[in-house]
């Protein structure tokens, strides 16, 4: 039996950006907030700083600040007719435990959607007629626009001190920024990152070739910074123990960093750690949560009763979290019925492998997480889709996050992979090779969809996640179109003699990494037939639920999705605050 | 015809081909990028990277001017200094040095490159400082190479071993920092026990816990500014007097000076 404890106005599920953003602004309104985190508390200082940062094998290789699969894991199909299995080490995404979420490890690219994104199906109805989509493909327009979420863009590019150069100021195009993105209200809090010797020949490339090559904007501060919370960020040193890694440096935007000291503050906030939500409780007839139930550090499960939820645990265990609480219908494939679980989608990649002559020496060590020279000339619908018939585009861009020595140590496809060979290539090539990476968008599809496990179970009893997920064909096209263009630039970048492009290829697999950003499963749209939350967040089934984060998104641009993360919880937040706390338990009116 | 005039006319004859196609490529490649960037919404602009990459910006006298100095001439002056120029062993002492209770840092523990940078820095006024601006406006390019290459190569003291001495506040900032201020630990990129790391971020190890204290007042006061980024300004304008202190004393005391 649980124990109940003392009744709160609020329970965010997580300690990730969306939690902490969502938590505070709720505590600063005068709510009792409880924030629950599953992991450990963590801090830059003590728990970020050298030399225990300084380990590529524990944080790395060995994933320190990632979800421990051995307690809870997810199980993966390629499609309906397979069976399942768990996933015994985290591979394919790395979704965090931990204060601070994905927020403490990630790299800190942050880029905006722009108009077209927010206008999926529509836009490319408009444009190019229906038939531009695959009859599998489900995407859907989001319930609110590009030019609905600027202001909160604009309110998370604050707080995270983010750094880069903007295109388009007002209307106004900007030298040295993207042309193609969307119009900014203003410029970026700080300028942008130094580029590293790689990107910089990219980009000479790309402009060459008439592209628009920029520097990708990032949350990693370029100068001394005070965010609008009143918290110090330092100027980013290029240390390299970024992506995967604590910054040691208050310079890559956390949590921790900057917004949890903000919300501690607050007299109303509370945070507990190592307090692992089991479910949502609902009423009996199941339309409003009572609370959540967590099993602390000591194993005792307790009941923490709240008049409202906010889910903002990682992307797809918020999907888990939905059915294991049976709120909403689950997603059927085969009929197309039921909204949680629909939608799932990952990140569509592919990557140019470029090895250079022995003048070149790339250095590559000298990076930091976002630190990459990019262009948006294939992103979106910046170029003709009609001829390609898919829809969506990526990124092309050289990033050079550290080279860190475990990891990094490129030799060419076809080279002998063990041996004294590949330890003369190895370290023939270190300095002397890098790839282009390709970041692009991934379509939902009927057949991909999130759903509990009917076999495997996690460590405290309850099923794990099931993903079933292939890349559609849209998507397939879409790698390698991007993947060509790509190795059109760098066959022509200064000192490339040899290129290895790598198009995504079906079956999708989980043994490598893709990216962490994974989307869906509790997508936002226009009515109860195509989604599980209104415009607000709010769960049409149990009003008194909100969900955060990327599950939200009807599917996956060709950008990486944490500045909308950030916008869309500001944007929750001051839904909440202004138009639900007047008829709390109701739906708020679109 | 003879085999090799018309050896010659078939590799004409393969040249004009070749001509022929690559023209043709060209113009379909101009087409094509051309067709493209009509189609593009902002293909009119001019923003773009053109010239911006790589980035060459003009690179300061003192990442190439190094090999023009040598030891032999920087000991001497060191010892002896030159016309206008006091001998740096006057403050610094005898193989740089520099006495334990001055505000007057050692220069054997420096690397060649820090020294030669500081040199310029305070040509440039992006450190000021009252005896040493005056002193470097009369040295030139040569000079300070050599005078970087005579202390810089002197014997390295032993790696400092932590012997947890000193007040416990400079321990904590030099070895985890403050969390409430963001100021992380110095070590991380001062190198363990603040031994130095690389070319350009100097040991604060060994040095007089006063010429430490010294420099955190001056980059908080802006009088020194030759970093990257403002970022030691902004630590040092974070910390209080008595946390600049603490750190300089228990860098000062890490290992004593035992040398």
């Amino acid at each position: 039996m649980s124990r109940t404890l003392p009744s709160v106005d609020m329970v965010v599920v997580g300690g990730g950006w969306s939690g902490s953003i969502i938590g505070k602004e709720m505590a600063a309104a005068g709510n009792r907030v409880v924030m629950l985190e599953r992991g450990a508390p963590q801090w830059t200082s003590p728990d970020f700083q050298s030399p225990r940062i300084h380990d590529e094998l524990r944080y790395n290789t060995r994933q320190h600040f990632v979800q421990n699969a051995a307690k809870e894991t997810y199980t993966f199909r390629n499609n309906q007719d397979q069976t399942a299995l768990p996933m015994r080490v985290l591979r394919f995404a790395i979704p965090a435990t931990g204060l601070g979420g994905c927020g403490v490890h990630w790299s800190g690219a942050l880029y905006r959607y722009d108009e077209v994104e927010f206008k999926m199906r529509s836009h490319y109805t408009r444009r190019y007629g229906a038939s531009i989509f695959d009859p599998e493909i489900t995407n859907q327009d989001w319930p609110l626009s590009y030019h609905d979420l600027e202001p909160y863009y604009d309110r998370f590019e604050k707080l995270v001190g983010a750094s880069g150069q903007a295109g388009n100021i007002g209307g106004v195009l900007q030298k040295g920024g993207s042309p193609f993105e969307a119009t900014r209200r203003n410029p970026y809090p700080n300028p942008p990152m130094k580029v590293p010797y790689a990107p910089a020949l990219f980009g000479e490339a790309a402009a060459k070739l008439g592209y628009h090559p920029y520097i990708q904007p990032s949350a990693l501060s370029t100068r001394p910074y005070i965010n609008p919370e009143g918290l110090n960020m330092n100027a980013c040193v290029y240390c390299g123990f970024c992506s995967d890694f604590g910054c040691e440096h208050f310079a890559k935007a956390s949590p921790q960093v900057c917004i949890l000291p903000a919300a501690l503050k607050q007299p109303t906030f509370e945070l507990r750690t190592h307090a692992h939500v089991l479910r949502v409780e609902l009423s009996s007839d199941r339309k409003t949560a009572r609370g959540v139930s967590y099993v602390d550090a000591a194993g005792e499960e307790l009941f923490q009763p709240a008049d409202a939820v906010f889910m903002c645990a990682f992307a797809i265990n918020n999907t888990r979290l939905l059915l294991l609480s049976g709120i909403g219908a689950a997603y059927d494939p085969a009929t197309g019925e039921g909204t949680v679980g629909r939608n799932y989608t990952h990140q569509t990649t592919g990557s140019v492998n470029l090895f250079f002559d022995e003048k070149t020496r790339l250095n590559p060590f000298m990076g930091a997480g976002a630190v990459a020279v990019t262009m948006d000339d294939f992103n979106s619908d910046n170029f003709d889709h009609g001829p390609h018939g898919f829809v969506g585009g990526g990124y092309i861009q050289i990033q050079v996050t550290g080279a860190a020595p475990i990891s990094f140590h490129p030799t060419p496809k076809g080279s002998p992979a063990w041996g004294s060979a590949w330890k003369k290539n190895a370290a023939t090539c270190y300095n002397r090779a890098m790839p282009i990476q390709i970041t692009a968008a991934s379509s939902a599809y009927r057949g991909g969809c999130l759903s509990l496990d009917p076999t495997y179970k996690d460590g405290w009893g309850q099923p794990l996640l099931r993903i079933t997920y292939d890349y559609p064909e849209n998507d397939v096209r879409l790698s390698a179109f991007l993947t060509e263009k790509a190795e059109t630039i760098g066959k022509r970048m200064r000192g490339v003699i040899m290129t290895e492009p790598g198009a995504a290829k079906r079956p999708y697999s989980t043994a490598s990494y893709q990216t962490s950003h994974l989307t869906g499963g509790a997508a936002i749209g226009m009515d109860r037939a195509d989604s599980v939350v209104n415009r607000w967040g709010q769960s049409r089934d149990v009003p008194n639920v909100f969900v955060a984060g990327s599950t939200v998104f009807p599917q996956n641009s060709g950008w990486n999705p944490t500045n909308t993360v950030g916008a869309m919880a500001y944007w929750v937040s001051d839904a909440v605050r202004t138009r639900y706390l007047r008829q709390p338990g109701r739906l708020i009116p679109s | 015809m003879s085999e090799r005039a018309k050896a010659k006319r078939d590799r004409w004859t393969e040249v004009g081909v070749m001509v022929t196609l690559l023209v043709v490529a060209g113009v379909v490649i101009y087409w094509s990028y051309s067709t493209n960037a009509r189609r593009q919404r902002f293909s009119q602009t001019d923003v773009t990277f053109s010239g911006g990459f790589p980035y060459r910006k003009a690179q300061p006298v003192w990442l190439t001017s190094l090999s023009q100095g040598n030891a032999a001439e920087g000991q001497q002056i060191a010892i002896h200094g030159l016309h206008g120029v006091q001998a740096c062993a006057t403050c610094h002492g005898a193989g740089g040095q520099s006495a334990p209770d001055a505000p007057i840092p050692r220069l054997d523990i420096f690397s060649v490159s820090y020294i030669d940078k500081q040199l310029h820095d305070y040509q440039a006024t992006t450190r000021k400082n009252d005896v040493m601006t005056p002193l470097a406006n009369q040295l030139n390019t040569q000079q300070m190479a050599s005078l970087a290459q005579y202390f810089g190569n002197l014997p390295k003291p032993a790696p400092p071993l932590d012997m947890n001495v000193g007040p416990t506040r400079g321990r904590i900032l030099a070895s985890i920092g403050d969390n409430a201020l963001s100021v992380p630990a110095c070590n991380n990129c001062h190198g363990p026990g603040g031994s130095g790391n690389g070319p350009f971020i100097p040991a604060i190890t060994h040095q007089p816990s006063d010429y430490v204290a010294s420099q955190l007042n001056e980059w908080r006061n802006h009088r020194r500014d030759n970093d990257i980024d403002g970022v030691m300004s902004a630590f040092a304008g974070r910390i209080t007097k008595g946390d600049a202190d603490a750190v300089s004393l228990y860098y000062s005391n890490v290992i004593g000076r035992s040398n």
